[in-house]
């Protein structure tokens, strides 16, 4: 995902002393960040990037819980988005390349290597304006060995002077990508173990150490720290193809065999953990199926096939899961889908985003309609079905089955006279109005932190984060829920007359309604299958609204 | 309660067999842990019947090299359905695979036995500290009302030392694969780990930088990040096997692939780090003494099954070295030269005029050596820094 604005957003948050320019070719996307509508969604981003964009006002905050009134002074503006790539470029003390790093599409290592031309146009850029001892740091995911090239890129136009670049890979997940950057699990910095990589790296480890506790900050060489990258992601990955390998295993052994339990128990390990252990219908996203290419190639290029077939086999345990799952709804429609209408729930790759690319549910769709089913109807509470469409239509499914597929708004729409219900992302509407629900895990939510508040409470200046738990106090003690509870924030400029994108964004209420699975039996088809793909739903339950249910890795059917 | 624990040290065709026995109805202060041969008395007076014989994986006929050796599952399965009450609590704590808990109720038709699956989680070297301190209990039964009743009872058995929280009662079959599967996701984290440690080398980054960075995400965990010379031991290749094989069986072949190549991985860390050897004494052993320390599997412990030392002396052995040297701070001389004969031949032993010598001491296993292999990850092969190290730092 594209992380250089959020990490810029929350680097000048956190730190009023630095000013950080965002610059882009794109004057639209820049424009974009400038207005009231990000081109990014995020939750709490736009708070965040208001806060340091507009500055904020001058406010007195009095509690019943503090001994006096506390006195916030404005803060400054002190981060810009513009198009001044040459002069922000010159005036900076640190540049982060942040640039798009897509798949190879074409040529020497199509579909499995990063296309880096981005971040060479961006170094010579870098090159060619940046002032001598400038540190320059890579954030885009990028191939082992790309912090070299960019110091070869530097050594290249500017032969006589010396600078220092850095890896700090990001890890942020979609949905949560502001949650990620204000409470990481770790910031890895990767430098040259020369004196002046070491320096430099210290030097980024100040701007994090704002608000990242020092423990967390790990310093490696370079390429450690890209190579850490990819494994990480990988290793995710591994787990939930692990997980779903064990899924199809429980599928065959019959019996209540059960993988939620068998997640449940090696979870329990603490060698294990219990995280990424849920079974599915397997990953999508646009992270861990490129990481994983990525470190595939790099280990095919040292001559390494044993360690690059060894990680390919995740993305064929993910290819073979989403098959199967395709292949069962066949099976258990008698082999047919002729004259039948499949309703599919969830296209996004996980819950919580409208991102449609990347997603499982598009290779089900795929499959399902070689069947020629009477209709394939596709609904999911986050995506705009326009974006769902444009997606399936990528996938290569000739007119004729192309013409089956209808992009609902709601629900009801979807399942109306459907014969077998797919659910394919594990939005919590899906688990249904009145049911309880069964296996699916719920998001952590940030556990609030300790009252840090008190400490600087006497402080002149008042940190972000001692205004967050200032926040936290005001929020108790007003009942109304507010994003701005100290009335910090200056008015956003209005939008120009006409913004197209006032009217969206607000997603219709029938769009985001629970399922009731008691109306879905009486608007479904015999047999009423229910497969759920994200084990969402509380299989008892729904059989006893006369549904006949599949889940992932439950071996109930052959008993 | 009385509670029969019953464990086979060697297989029934030695007529080797050890019991024992505890009856927890007596009075604290009187014993009441048993050992005992007297195995039809001890089952008859059972409430709850413990299986944990030892179950290799095959070394012969079909699914040899990876399915499990019922053999003695088997056997003591019949004696114990042949004395027990009826009523009586079965639980196999063996790590046998799916799908065999029907096997227990074959010898006594009409008869009713619960079976429950209850796996051990422990490993050599902290086998105490993994039984009183538990992560978590994991009970098996069928869904039914009895079933739930004799989990219920075994649950209780724990419940005296292991927090509630920490037992966990699935199906039978569930906790069956749990066990596999726990280990097979532990063994597949090394093998992860050393993949990487390839790539480091052929690169510039540390696998120890990379381990401690991905450590720090809390979806994946510090633990079991250590790169080496692969995982050895009875257990890690037996359950992935297992799991293997059980995949094959059920025509799974995608899934079976996946598994083995854990075990892939692992010969080529091992292999890799032969070749590294060999490599680096220019491609030749010949005239050279080259020193092996450590021959267990893992450190603290004279386990030797498995041992990742054994193959990699066994492919210096056909360099022909002058002389290979083995010390293991642990294992005794005797059953190491033992255990090399039965598999490099007798005549591969220097008293023998072979060219593998075992040594007592760590000093003279590298006196005049070329090249010093360190296979297990023993503290005393550490290097403590000396005093002036110390002060320099």
């Amino acid at each position: 995902m594209a992380t250089g604005g959020p990490t810029a957003a929350v680097i000048a948050y956190h730190n009023p002393q630095i000013l950080v320019n965002v610059v882009d070719l794109n004057e639209q996307r820049v424009a974009a960040w400038n207005s009231a509508h990000l081109p990014i969604h995020e939750d709490g981003l736009l708070k965040v990037v208001r806060i340091a964009r507009d500055g904020t006002l001058d406010t007195a905050v009095s509690l019943s819980g503090l001994a006096r009134t506390v006195q916030l002074k404005a803060r400054q503006p002190n981060l810009v988005f513009s198009t001044n790539v040459v002069e922000s470029i010159a005036k900076a003390d640190i540049i982060f390349i942040c640039v798009n790093t897509p798949t190879k599409m074409q040529g020497l290592g199509a579909g499995s290597m990063a296309d880096v031309s981005a971040v060479e146009a961006a170094t010579r850029t870098v090159a060619k304006h940046a002032r001598a001892g400038t540190i320059i740091v890579e954030k885009s995911t990028v191939p082992c060995g790309t912090a070299r090239m960019i110091q070869d890129i530097l050594r290249h136009y500017r032969p006589d002077t010396s600078f220092e670049v850095l890896s700090n890979p990001e890890f942020l997940a979609e949905g949560t990508a502001v949650e990620n950057l204000v409470h990481p699990d770790r910031i890895l910095i990767g430098s040259a173990q020369s004196l002046a990589g070491l320096q430099a790296a210290a030097v980024l480890k100040n701007v994090y150490a704002a608000w990242v506790p020092a423990g967390r900050i790990v310093t490696v060489n370079t390429f450690s720290s890209e190579l850490a990258k990819l494994v990480a992601n990988t290793m995710l990955a591994q787990r939930i193809s692990s997980i779903n390998a064990v899924s199809a295993m429980c599928e065959e052994i019959g019996l209540g065999a059960d993988v939620d339990d068998v997640s449940l128990a090696i979870g329990k390990d603490v060698r294990l953990g219990p995280k990424f252990l849920q079974a599915g219908v397997g990953f999508g996203g646009s992270c861990f199926e490129k990481d994983i290419l990525n470190l595939a190639y790099l280990a095919r290029e040292l001559h390494l096939d044993v360690v690059a077939d060894y990680w390919l086999a995740i993305l064929k345990i993910n290819e073979d899961q989403r098959q199967r799952f395709a292949r069962h709804v066949v099976r258990e429609l008698n082999g047919s889908l002729r004259g039948k209408k499949i309703a599919v729930l969830g296209f996004a790759f996980k819950d919580g985003t409208n991102d449609t690319r990347n997603s499982i549910a598009v290779h089900i769709i795929k499959d399902l309609a070689s069947e020629m089913p009477q209709e394939i109807a596709v609904f999911d509470p986050g995506c705009a079905p326009a974006e769902i469409l444009e997606e399936v239509q990528a996938i290569g499914l000739t007119p004729e089955q192309m013409s089956r597929v209808k992009i609902c708004s709601n629900w009801r729409d979807c399942v109306q006279d459907s014969s077998a219900v797919c659910i394919l992302t594990q939005w919590k509407q899906f688990r249904g109005r009145q049911l309880g629900s069964s296996g699916g895990t719920t998001r952590n939510t940030p556990k609030p932190r300790g009252p840090g508040f008190a400490a600087h409470a006497q402080e002149e200046c008042l940190s972000e984060m001692g205004i967050a738990d200032l926040e936290k106090l005001s929020r108790q003690e007003i009942s109304a829920p507010s994003d701005d509870p100290l009335g910090r924030l200056k008015p956003l400029a209005p939008c120009p007359e006409g913004c197209s994108q006032c009217g969206l964004g607000h997603r219709s209420a029938q769009s985001q309604e629970a399922v009731d699975w008691v109306e879905v039996a009486a608007m479904m088809q015999e047999p009423r299958w229910v497969f759920d793909g994200r084990n969402v739903v509380n299989h008892v339950e729904l059989q006893g609204l006369g549904f006949r249910v599949r889940g992932i890795g439950k071996g109930f059917h052959s008993c | 309660m009385a509670l029969f624990y019953l464990w086979l040290c060697s297989t029934p065709r030695t007529g080797n067999l050890q019991f024992a026995t505890s009856a927890v109805s007596a009075p604290a202060s009187s014993p009441n842990l048993v050992f005992t041969t007297d195995l039809p008395t001890s089952v008859s007076e059972a409430d709850v019947v413990l299986i944990a014989v030892n179950t290799p994986t095959k070394s012969h006929g079909r699914g040899a090299g990876e399915a499990t050796d019922m053999a003695a599952f088997e056997v003591v399965t019949e004696l114990v359905s042949r004395h027990a009450n009826p009523g009586t609590i079965i639980v196999e704590k063996s790590t046998v695979p799916c799908r065999t808990a029907k096997l227990l109720a074959i010898h006594r038709p009409g008869v009713h036995f619960d079976v429950l699956s209850n796996p051990e989680f422990l490993a050599a070297g902290t086998a105490v500290a993994d039984l009183l301190h538990a992560d978590r209990i994991l009970i098996g039964s069928s869904n039914t009302p009895s079933g739930h009743r004799a989990a219920a009872a075994l649950a209780s058995v724990y419940a005296s030392w292991i927090p509630q929280s920490r037992i966990i009662t699935t199906n039978v079959f569930s906790s069956e694969l749990a066990k596999l599967v726990a280990n097979a996701m532990l063994a597949q984290r090394i093998s992860s780990i050393n993949s990487i440690a390839a790539v480091c080398d052929e690169t510039g980054a540390d696998v120890d930088e990379v381990a401690r960075a991905i450590g720090a995400d809390p979806r994946i965990g510090r633990q079991f990040l250590r790169a080496g010379i692969g995982f050895g031991g009875s257990c890690f290749k037996k359950d992935v096997l297992s799991l293997v094989y059980l995949a094959e069986t059920l025509v799974l072949p995608e899934v079976a692939d996946y598994w083995r190549a854990v075990i892939a991985m692992n010969e080529f860390a091992r292999n890799r780090f032969v070749s590294r050897v060999i490599k680096g004494l220019n491609n030749t052993l010949a005239g050279k003494k080259v020193t092996v320390l450590g021959y267990a599997f893992k450190k603290d412990t004279n386990d030797t099954r498995e041992s990742p030392a054994l193959d990699i002396i066994r492919s210096l052995a056909e360099e022909g070295p002058k002389e290979i040297a083995i010390f293991d701070p642990l294992c005794i001389p005797a059953q190491i030269m033992d255990e090399v004969s039965g598999f490099a031949g007798l005549r591969a032993l220097q008293s023998r005029g072979g060219r593998v010598a075992v040594y007592a001491d760590a000093y003279a296993a590298c006196q005049g050596s070329h090249a010093v292999l360190i296979t297990t990850e023993f503290d005393e092969f550490k290097n403590t820094p000396s005093e002036r190290t110390l002060e320099h730092l």
